[in-house]
């Protein structure tokens, strides 16, 4: 299925809707290649390829409200879906918080190229891929110590992907991008008979922008060597050093309570504590969804919102929180650009936005893996 | 998809811990960590309790729910039409898979709906379904593996596929079957009254009961947040060897979660259950439990302090704590790990790992369990396993290739998310077997020591046997008697030896019922797990006071 019939199922997928009975419907519909090659010990392990299409509705039924998905696309069992889907709105208790975004939310998008896509994508041949991955295996058994080496699988992965978003209220939004990655990982003998493991990977939206292959072998297997003799420390009270590879971890823990939809459930321990300092004031942290070439970066969010720089905390200050459309009415705060995932909408899209650490200026790309459910 | 681009993000590290997005999260390919076991839960900032004991085995009846069929050339298959597809199409999808040689092929179709109901802010008010259709296609050349899936099922795109899959080979086609004969499966599910026939309004009492009820209980809750699910899984799986297997996969989950608060503190807790089976799995019993431990598993923390670190004995109590057991254990068991040369019991089978009345066992024919399989996702009948018998480690869980590798027959542990993956070791229902000691003779035996009810976050490295779990609710042990209850502790230590260190084992096993995915390479599948009472003399506790 080309781009342009995902985009057309998504208009006639609204049309569809609001014939059935819904007065607002939100379709997103996604198109996606995708293809992985592992190497393990010399040898290919495993080749995966998929082109995969889905379209997910949220449909907002006399002030109720359903969210649904699927990837069964034959006509006629669209048309059931989207009835079903109506009954099952019909059926629940009504949501005086429902309802797609106020349209001027939509407005304001950055004029700005994310450069999302690389246009060479089709041109990476199987051959290429089975290259890189080898090479990372021989740069891993190429360092110092490799005769501790057990086991080295190494992956070379990417992926092209076309996503549709149409609501009924005027929003009309597309998304291409593309994504390519390279992983290795080494298991090696500990004398005591452990068999510590390490890894290292690196992720571009171009093909070109990934860095040398076997800088990411080398790496997983220096890391996995290092941890040859590691041992338990004791208990105690000390300082702590992060690595910045623990890093959206960490956040994960920081970053989810900031939602309105925790703030609303009582969930959160920043509630209340908005231009409150909570942290160090070496401690700033922005959103940004507008790096060029980022993961992160879209030019609207999961609600169809222009997606908007945020400063989320400054020098130690909580700044703003996470705010959707529908935890936001909730608690009468105005809703803006937020990178969650809404359940279904996005399923397909998994978003990550950047976040900067303002003083020491390296990012990382955070892959938010925490779904709201709305 | 960024993280399953991206597998080694994160990978050294096999993480568990309580994922707090939506329910929809496990339907959906979304996967944070490479294993991870997950307790799919529905609401931000909340962590999953496990449940404190089970009841699914009583109700569970293993009463037939699949058709069987006449081993016969003239397959029968009830699904063709399901998927839109006839033998045919299945004879050129092997042949075109085994077009350039390969050892094996096999196709999986799969159509799959789930439906979930949520209650927030006391109504009902949401509900989310989801449909998947696809056929996965799989070429093995010995240990290689070439795969591809679609979600269109006309014969040019599943054709197309094959050939995709079938580049894993380079050598000339192979003979396919000209037959197709379908396999009998037992029934280890226990669906009586099917999710298909229940309308959303038989559904809804139930949300209202517990929602009702847990405001009744106590004027400490703030917050409940409750969802229903149900699933219905179509399989029609065909091999290079002539086989269909026809497999009918129902599930069901109940999560609960609740935000208490007294004198400005706030505590959140929660409960889940989860079986294969229809409408008839909650009975106002189960309906009762979640309710009362969903409550005292959050109002308990009110009273729980975080007792001090060090060296102490750990109990862990029968059910919820098996998974200790899953992650720290099972998972260096899964045969993956051992082709690959880096589990930990790569060299151990036949050997002493445990005291002799430990005993581990995989199962995958519990009536009713969340872990159990009828048929595995690559064709095998679902079995029971014994991984440790009388503390010698007996089999690791194979798939079709490990088990090639080397030498043995599949155990029935090949299994998938979806058609969208390829099937690989997985653990099913895992528990370990009553042992010779009671439960309050355990307790009685430790002087000062935790005994760990249920556990949250955590992770573990397979390769090392590393881990470290956070303990959610718990109690402190003095003089041989449960004292204090505890909260926010970490208990930190190394599986193989926690496991060759357990010194009693009570003779209450309780297979826990708590709705569990368990991650792995980047796809998540249900699982059981279970456990008696434990005794570990010494393991590391991380609490206050280090």
């Amino acid at each position: 299925m080309t781009g342009e019939n995902m985009l057309e199922m998504a208009k006639q997928a609204v049309r569809l809707g609001q014939k059935k009975g819904a007065q607002e419907v939100a379709v997103n519909t996604r198109r996606t290649r995708e293809v992985s090659v592992s190497w393990r010990d010399g040898n290919l392990e495993k080749l995966h390829e998929a082109t995969t299409a889905a379209l997910s509705l949220q449909l907002y039924v006399d002030g109720r409200y359903s969210a649904v998905s699927t990837s069964d696309l034959r006509p006629e069992a669209l048309e059931k879906f989207i009835e079903n889907a109506i009954s099952l709105a019909r059926s629940l208790a009504p949501d005086p918080y429902r309802s797609l975004p106020d349209p001027q939310t939509y407005k304001g998008q950055a004029d700005i190229d994310l450069q999302l896509e690389d246009a060479s994508y089709d041109s990476l041949s199987a051959v290429q891929r089975r290259k890189i991955a080898q090479s990372m295996e021989e740069a891993a058994r190429a360092v110092d110590g490799a005769q501790a080496i057990l086991s080295v699988t190494t992956q070379v992965a990417d992926s092209q992907s076309q996503h549709f978003k149409v609501h009924s209220n005027g929003f009309e939004g597309t998304t291409r991008e593309t994504s390519f990655w390279l992983a290795a990982e080494a298991s090696v003998q500990d004398p005591d008979g452990r068999r510590p493991e390490d890894y290292d990977f690196a992720g571009s939206r171009f093909f070109k922008q990934l860095p040398d292959s076997s800088t990411i072998g080398r790496q997983a297997a220096q890391r996995a060597l290092q941890r040859i003799g590691a041992q338990k420390g004791s208990s105690a009270v000390v300082p702590v050093a992060i690595d910045y590879r623990a890093g959206g971890r960490i956040f994960s823990y920081l970053i989810g309570p900031l939602s309105a939809a925790s703030l609303q459930q009582k969930r959160s321990m920043f509630e209340g504590k908005l231009e409150t300092t909570i942290g160090s004031p070496l401690l700033s942290v922005h959103d940004d969804p507008l790096i060029p070439k980022a993961f992160g970066s879209y030019l609207f969010d999961g609600e169809g919102m222009a997606a908007k720089r945020l400063a989320i905390f400054e020098s130690g200050v909580l700044k703003n929180y996470y705010v959707d459309c529908y935890y936001g009415k909730k608690l009468k705060m105005t809703p803006h650009y937020w990178p969650f995932i809404e359940f279904n909408l996005e399923a397909w899209l998994p978003k990550s936005f950047q976040t900067l650490f303002a003083n020491e200026r390296r990012y990382f790309n955070y892959w938010f893996s925490w779904r709201k459910l709305q | 998809m960024p993280l399953r681009e991206a597998p080694f993000f994160q990978a050294a590290y096999f993480s568990f811990h309580l994922l707090v997005f939506g329910s929809a999260y496990y339907a959906w390919r979304v996967k944070e960590f490479f294993y991870l076991l997950v307790f799919v839960k529905l609401f931000p900032s909340a962590r999953i309790p496990l449940p404190f004991q089970s009841t699914w085995l009583q109700l569970a009846n293993g009463e037939r729910m699949n058709h069987d069929f006449e081993n016969g050339a003239n397959c029968q298959a009830n699904y063709f039409s399901r998927f839109g597809i006839d033998e045919r199409i299945i004879r050129e999808a092997i042949a075109a898979a085994l077009s350039q040689g390969g050892d094996w092929a096999d196709l999986y179709f799969q159509h799959s709906k789930n439906n979930y109901l949520a209650l927030e802010d006391g109504e009902v008010n949401r509900a989310y379904c989801q449909t998947a259709l696809g056929v996965g296609i799989r070429v093995l050349q010995g240990n290689q593996t070439g795969y591809a899936y679609t979600e269109d099922l006309r014969r040019g795109s599943i054709i197309n596929a094959a050939k995709t899959a079938a580049a894993i080979a380079n050598g000339p086609a192979r003979a396919t079957p000209t037959s197709y004969r379908t396999t009998p499966l037992a029934n280890h599910y226990s669906m009586r009254v099917p999710w298909e026939g229940i309308e959303p309004k038989e559904k809804l009492p139930i949300l209202y009961q517990i929602n009702t009820g847990a405001f009744q209980a106590d004027p400490r809750i703030e917050k409940v947040s409750i969802a229903l699910g149900d699933q219905i899984s179509f399989i029609l799986f065909a091999d290079s060897e002539g086989r269909i297997v026809e497999d009918t996969q129902p599930m069901t989950d109940l999560r609960v979660s609740c935000v208490a608060q007294h004198q400005g503190r706030r505590e959140s807790n929660g409960y889940s259950c989860s079986g294969r089976a229809g409408f008839e799995f909650y009975t106002p019993q189960r309906i009762e439990n979640v309710l009362k431990q969903a409550i005292s598993r959050t109002l308990i923390l009110f009273d729980s302090f975080t007792p001090p670190a060090g060296e102490m004995p750990v109990v862990l109590a029968a059910g919820s704590s098996g998974i200790l057991l899953h992650e720290a254990i099972g998972h260096g068991m899964e045969a993956d790990f051992a082709r690959k040369n880096i589990s930990i019991y790569a060299d151990k089978v036949g050997k002493t790992i445990a005291k002799p009345f430990v005993n581990v066992v995989d199962d995958g024919t519990l009536p009713g369990s969340r872990g159990s399989i009828n048929v595995d996702d690559e064709g095998v009948l679902g079995q029971k396993t014994m991984l440790v018998e009388n503390g010698v480690f007996t089999s690791f869980l194979h798939d079709r290739i490990s088990a090639k590798h080397f030498g043995v027959a599949p155990t029935g542990n090949g299994r998938r998310e979806n058609y969208a993956f390829a099937p690989i070791p997985r653990m099913r229902t895992t528990y370990l077997l009553p042992g010779p000691h009671a439960h309050e003779e355990i307790i009685a035996s430790v002087k000062k020591g935790i005994y760990c009810e249920n556990f949250t976050n955590g992770q573990v490295q397979i390769g090392a046997g590393d881990f470290t779990f956070y303990v959610k609710n718990g109690h402190l042990i003095e003089n041989g008697k449960l004292t204090r209850p505890i909260k926010d502790v970490n208990v930190i230590g190394n599986g193989p030896k926690v496991l060759e260190n357990v010194d009693m084992v009570a003779d209450n096993l309780v297979l826990d019922d708590f709705a569990g995915s368990c991650g792995k390479d980047g796809q998540m599948v249900p699982v059981s797990l279970g456990l008696p009472t434990v005794r570990v003399p010494s393991m590391t506790v991380g609490g206050k006071q280090a």
